[in-house]
Order: C-alpha cells, then structure tokens, then sequence
C-alpha cells in the first residue's frame, strides 16, 4: 500500500490504480481544503449599507475580491437594475451590477426550485460556505454536468488566459487510471450519480489518448459526454472527430465568439473545417460564446444566424457572459460587464424581434417535467434546480428565413403548470391513464397551431414528440427535438463582484478534482487559489520536470496558423457566406487579427 | 501523575426569526420547547440554562448544521434577511450521554404552519445531532 509520503511523487502516481486513489485522496483531500485565518476571514455580522432610492431586495453572502473573505452583501434594484454591494472591513466597499434588468429579474426569480441535494456528501460540513466545497451537505443542487480537465495544456496562449501550462508553470494531466477514480467518485453520488461530464482542459484534444478517456466515461456509466475545445486539431485531422464520436462522444462544445476574425480571433479560421469534420463524423456542435461588452456583443444575432446557417450540425449556442477574473478597476468593470438581460435585449433587437425577451425562461424553469416524471416512476431525476438568475434557454426552429422560437407557438407556462399540476395529482395517487390523458389534452391547447413552423405542421407529430419529451423525459425525443431546433442558452458564471453564495449553493456544474471532490464551477474557478490552482499543482509537475519525463516539448503543441491557406479554400468562404462579407479583409489584416490576439502566423 | 478533571460540557440551543426568500418567500420561526438530557441508565433531567446569549462566530456553523439536517436551509438562506438569532446556553452534567431537544418550527406565507420536532444529540467529546423526528 503507498503511503502519503509518496502519494504525491508524480512518478510513482503514474503507476497507481484507481484502487490506489481511492484508498490515499480521503487523506489527501483534508490538506488541500482552505484554512480559515491562514486563507480566509469571516465577517458575516457585517451589514453593507443601503442607500436613498435603493429598494433592498434580499441579503446574501459573498466574497471579499482582494482578501476573499466571506462577507453580507445586499442585492437591491436601483432604476431599473439589479445590484449587490459589499463591505469589507478591510478593503471597503464594492458594488456591482447583479443584472441590468429588474423586470426580467422578478418575471425568472418566479421558477425558483430548491433541489434535494446529496444524500452522502463527500465532506463533514466544517467550515462555512464556500470554503467546504467538496461537496457539503449544504449544497442544494445535485450536478447536472461534471467537468473534468484532463490537461491544462493548451495550442493557444490567448492573452486573458492564466491558466494554460506555461503560465501555471506546471503541468497538470491526470492518468486514465486517475481520471477512472475521479468518474467512480462521481458515480457514487446519492440520490443520484451523475450522468453527464464534459472533458475539458486545457485543450484536452492535445492528448493522444483523449478518445480513451470517453470511453472510460462510458465504461463507468457516463451517458453524455461532451468535450470542451478549441477544435482547431480537428479541423486537421477530420479522423480524429471520427474517433470521438465511435469512442461515445455526444457533442462538442466549440468556442466561437463571433463571426468575423476582429472578434473570434481564437478560431474564425478553422471553425468551417471544424464543421467539416464533425459534418463527416456526425458529431454534433454547441458554439460557445463568450460575451464581451463592446467586443463581442454587436455579433449576438449573427451567431445565432451562423448557427441556424449549420443546424445540420450545430446543436446549439451557449454564450457565456464575461466573467470577470483578477483585479479589476470598477469603470473597466462597468465598460466589459454584460449580464444574461442584457444579452437578451441585444439578441432581441439583432434579431429584429424575432427572438425577444418574452422567449427566455430561466433555467430551472424545466424543474416540473423532473418531478412528473419522479412522480411517474417513482424514480429520483436529474433536475436543474439551478439558481433562477444563473442562466437561460429557449428554443429556435428555422422557418424558412425566420427563426421561431418554441414559445411562439407554444404556451409553455400554461404547459408546465399543467405538468406541475399532474405530478401533484400522481403524488395524491391519482389515476395514471387519465392524468396522461389530460396532460395530452393540455400538450394540444398549449399549442398555437397557425404559428407553429411549416415542416412541423403535422399535428400527430409535433403533439407526439412533445408528448414524449415533456411527459415522457424520453432522452432519445429530445435527441429527435436538438436535431430539429437550435438551442439556445445562457449561462452567466459569477466573479468575485458578482459573487452570490447563494448562487453557489444552487449550483449543477461542477468540477471533480483529482482529489476526489466534486467543486462548484464558481467557487473553481472564482477562487482559484483555494480550489483549482491549488489541487492541480498540488497533482501537476513543473514544466521542465514534464519535458523531461515525456521527452517533449510544451512549445511543440503550439499552434501557428497559415492565414492565407486557411481563407482560399470554398470551406472557408461558404461557411460565413450570408452571414458577414469577409472579403474586404486582405491576408495581411487576416494575419494581424490572428497575431494580435497571441496565434502566430506562418 | 495529577488525573485531568473532564471538560464541562455546554449545549447550545438557538432561536430563529427571519425571512426565507427564495424559493419562497415566507417567514420562519423557530423556539425550542424543552431540553432534556438522558443518563446511560435511561434517567430523564431538565437541564440548566445558564445563559442567553448572542451567536459567536462557531455558533453559526453549529446552528446551519442543524438548520440544514433540520429543514434543509443553509445559514445564506437564513441571512436573506436580517436575522432575529439566540442563543440559549445548558450545563450539561456529566452522567448525561444524550440530550432531546423539542423545538417548534413556524413558517408562515399564505398560510402558516406549525411543526415540532425532536432532536436527538450523542454526548461524547463533543455533542453532535444524530436524529430529526417530527413529534
């Protein structure tokens, strides 16, 4: 048996079983935990001030951005908006926008719904929240989608990015056998074990054995697995999407901030091959946006375009609002800061009102169809009981030129309270027959037949197909339904301004660490120190040490683009055709864009 | 060698009158009704409040412990608002091995609802809950 000694000699690490994690993280795991007074302060009896004209809507908890400690925050609506304020009794006072629409705050904070939590959480609950996060008692949410970083190595070295190895100066990758403990911990989970992971990095296509680890995903029970990238590899070996999609891959989640080069300078040359690739190996695409106030935020209703333009194989746009990481001065703040309303409106006057702010509901809006079918069989169910203000979705059918939106057609809160409705009645024992009856006869009231899209129009079709998603949760339904709309989805990750625990309690997205816990994605990512940083070096290896051992060199993965071969070629020009003109811009302009943003050009 | 007398022993008992907000809104109240503690033998004695007092820092974790056992609320949820929190402070005697606590839990929105609960706690080192009953 290794001892704790041992236990972190990269070398030796290499050689463990899953077996041996298991038997050494439990001890491992107490180190690593945050320290109070050594890492954190406490200064909950601190009230932060309200003001003349601030309307306080509730109180929470939230972090310090210089020294982390936890404090009081207040969330109020000031003309309109929604802020949350702070104090610090050491580094004063801090004020943020919460979300820049009050109307549409109150309208989503109506489908709040608390989850169960974990039934054997992994942690005692020792200190206060978030500094316990492994996950605790507390933690109200049980994870809809576990993230798991299989490298922190990275093709690019974008600017705004502290993460990748170079920068960290180690590297941290986990072995098969490691990452095998990491998805066992997470299948033991109680109520339930959690279904849905998405391998991310890093650039984890970066490892040779990525198609390996899908399938060890799937061999411990995994059935969704989606991978985080950049998918510039995959524009130039297409096989390599291939070899995704057989080892049980399920869709991709592709970076995309934009159409034009100035604002996806990451990959606006590569995503048409991209498309390619996965069109051949039928693997589907989710662009990931993330939204930039003033850089970004002009494109929102082209990449909505851009995405219905490859529904073949663009399953959906997940734009992601800045989140705001290290010291930031509060004017910078307020010129980057763009909150999910915001983004909506945007949306809906780049779409010309074609997708408008009435189409989105927040994400735990979808809660009831969980509890029907708990109620159904008996059986607990995944249920996004997320925190109301930390995301939203809708639906998008193409029609001809336009793009409908689900709720066009169909009232889904009448819908859904009739789904409510049910699974109370099903709870009080009632007839199942006639309670799927009604359901079907509310699915056809719901629906507004002379605004639902033209390919639909086939009444049997359409009710059967919702009947099947809605009441039935059935998973190949939904398949059959991604394929015939766009999804569209926000999902606003806090900062250290923004930072609600309340949030965080709530939260479906986690990270399972090599360690053995499961974090929430803001307590990962927004206090690095403690959690994220902290585990991978604690598991990484310097930089030198990993060239030596691997006999390779981090500077090798590098990418360098060629500019001029990339933009030749009909991929290239068919892909954003009717979508932006990009033959005003000359190789040279190309090549600047690409160079500026940190890709070098050859 | 001199034997180490043990250490005495105290047991919190916490009062709470706040606001939840989400996921809904409604006011909650909680007031403890008894605390007794049990010998090994089975034997059955009141015990002592010697203090009422404000929560220290420790308190809070102790009392979210309870909270989130009890009614599956966290000390955020109970911070919504500005919490009414007290502290009730009993000497336990040392031939006390558990302690019941019977609280009233009140939560009010359109309609108000009053539940009691009993709380079982394991004496040892430390006094820990190891039991919720609705009574």
């Amino acid at each position: 048996m290794k001892t704790l000694e041992t236990s972190l000699n990269y070398k030796l690490m290499l050689t463990y079983k899953a077996e041996d994690f298991e038997a050494l993280m439990p001890k491992i795991k107490e180190k690593l935990m945050p320290k109070p007074i050594e890492d954190y302060k406490v200064f909950i009896t601190l009230e932060p001030l309200t003001r003349e004209g601030e309307k306080v809507i509730e109180y929470t908890l939230s972090l310090c951005p210089e020294c982390r400690s936890l404090l009081r925050a207040v969330v109020y609506e000031k003309e309109g908006k929604v802020f949350i304020r702070k104090r610090c009794p050491d580094h004063g006072e801090f004020e943020e926008v919460y979300w820049e629409d009050s109307e549409l705050y109150f309208r989503f904070r109506k489908w709040q719904y608390d989850g169960k939590g974990i039934e054997n959480p992994m942690l005692p609950t020792r200190f206060f929240c978030p500094y316990n996060c492994g996950l605790c008692m507390r933690h109200k949410s049980h994870p809809a989608l576990v993230n798991l970083v299989v490298t922190n190595r990275c093709d690019l070295s974008c600017w705004y990015c502290f993460f990748f190895a170079e920068r960290a100066g180690y590297v941290y990758e986990p072995t098969l056998e490691h990452i095998r403990y990491m998805i066992r911990v997470i299948r033991r989970l109680e109520p339930l074990p959690a279904k849905a992971i998405q391998i991310t990095g890093g650039e984890p296509l970066l490892r040779d054995d990525i198609a390996e680890i899908v399938r060890i995903a799937k061999e411990e029970g995994i059935t969704h697995v989606q991978v985080n990238t950049n998918g510039i590899k995959l524009a130039f070996e297409p096989s390599l999407a291939t070899e995704l999609r057989e080892a049980g891959t399920n869709v991709l989640y592709v970076s995309f901030d934009g159409v034009s080069p100035i604002t996806n300078p990451k990959n606006h040359w590569e995503i048409p091959y991209i498309l390619e690739s996965c069109r051949k190996a039928h693997l589907g695409i989710v662009l990931v946006p993330t939204l930039i106030k003033g850089y970004n935020d002009h494109e929102l209703g082209d990449i909505i375009r851009f995405g219905i333009k490859h529904m073949d194989i663009v399953r959906g746009v997940n734009f992601q609002p800045i989140s705001i990481t290290g010291r930031v001065p509060r004017t910078e703040r307020e010129a980057l800061r763009i909150t999910i309303p915001e983004a909506i409106r945007k949306i809906e006057e780049q779409t010309d009102g074609q997708i408008s702010r009435e189409d989105w509901y927040p994400v735990p809006f979808v809660v009831p169809i969980s509890h029907f079918v708990e109620a159904v069989t008996g059986k607990p169910q995944i249920s996004f009981t997320t925190h109301f203000a930390c995301g939203a979705a809708t639906y998008v059918f193409k029609d001809g030129d336009k793009m409908i939106p689900i709720t066009k057609f169909i009232d889904v809160e009448f819908l859904f309270d009739r789904i409510r409705r049910a699974s109370e009645e099903l709870k009080k024992g009632a007839n199942r027959r006639l309670t799927f009856l009604k359901l079907l006869k509310a699915l056809h009231s719901s629906v507004n037949w002379s605004k639902v899209p033209s390919r639909l129009r086939s009444k049997r079709k359409l009710l059967k197909l919702l009947f099947n998603i809605f009441v039935r949760h059935d998973y190949k339904a939904l398949g059959e339904f991604h394929y015939k709309t766009l999804f569209l989805g926000m999902m606003h990750f806090m900062d250290l301004y923004n930072h609600d625990i309340s949030r965080v309690q709530r939260c479906c997205i986690h990270y399972v660490t090599p360690d053995g816990r499961l974090i929430p994605f803001c307590t990962f990512n927004v206090i690095p120190e403690f959690y994220r940083d902290r585990v991978q070096k604690t598991f990484g290896i310097p930089v030198k040490d990993w060239e030596k051992l691997t006999e390779k060199r981090i500077v090798d993965y590098k990418y360098k683009r060629n500019v001029r071969k990339l933009v030749e070629t009909d991929i290239y020009k068919t892909c954003y055709e009717g979508i932006i003109s990009l033959s005003s811009i000359s190789i040279s302009e190309h090549a600047m864009y690409s160079r500026k943003f940190g890709v070098s050009t050859i | 060698m001199k034997e180490k007398p043990p250490k005495e022993l105290y047991f919190n008992s916490y009062e709470v009158d706040t606001h939840l907000t989400i996921p809904l809104e409604e006011e909650l109240t909680i007031k403890v009704i008894d605390v007794m503690g049990v010998s090994e033998n089975g034997e059955r004695t009141e015990l002592t409040k010697i203090a009422e007092k404000d929560l220290a820092l420790e308190d809070y974790l102790d009392l979210e412990n309870r909270l989130v056992k009890l009614l599956f609320i966290t000390l955020t949820d109970i911070f919504h608002t500005s919490p009414k929190l007290k502290k009730h402070v009993y000497r336990v005697p040392a031939k006390v091995k558990e302690i019941v606590e019977v609280i009233e839990v009140k939560k009010r929105d359109q309609r108000e609802k009053t539940t009691k609960y009993k709380l079982t706690y394991d004496v040892g080192i430390t006094i820990n809950l190891v039991k919720v009953t609705e009574v």
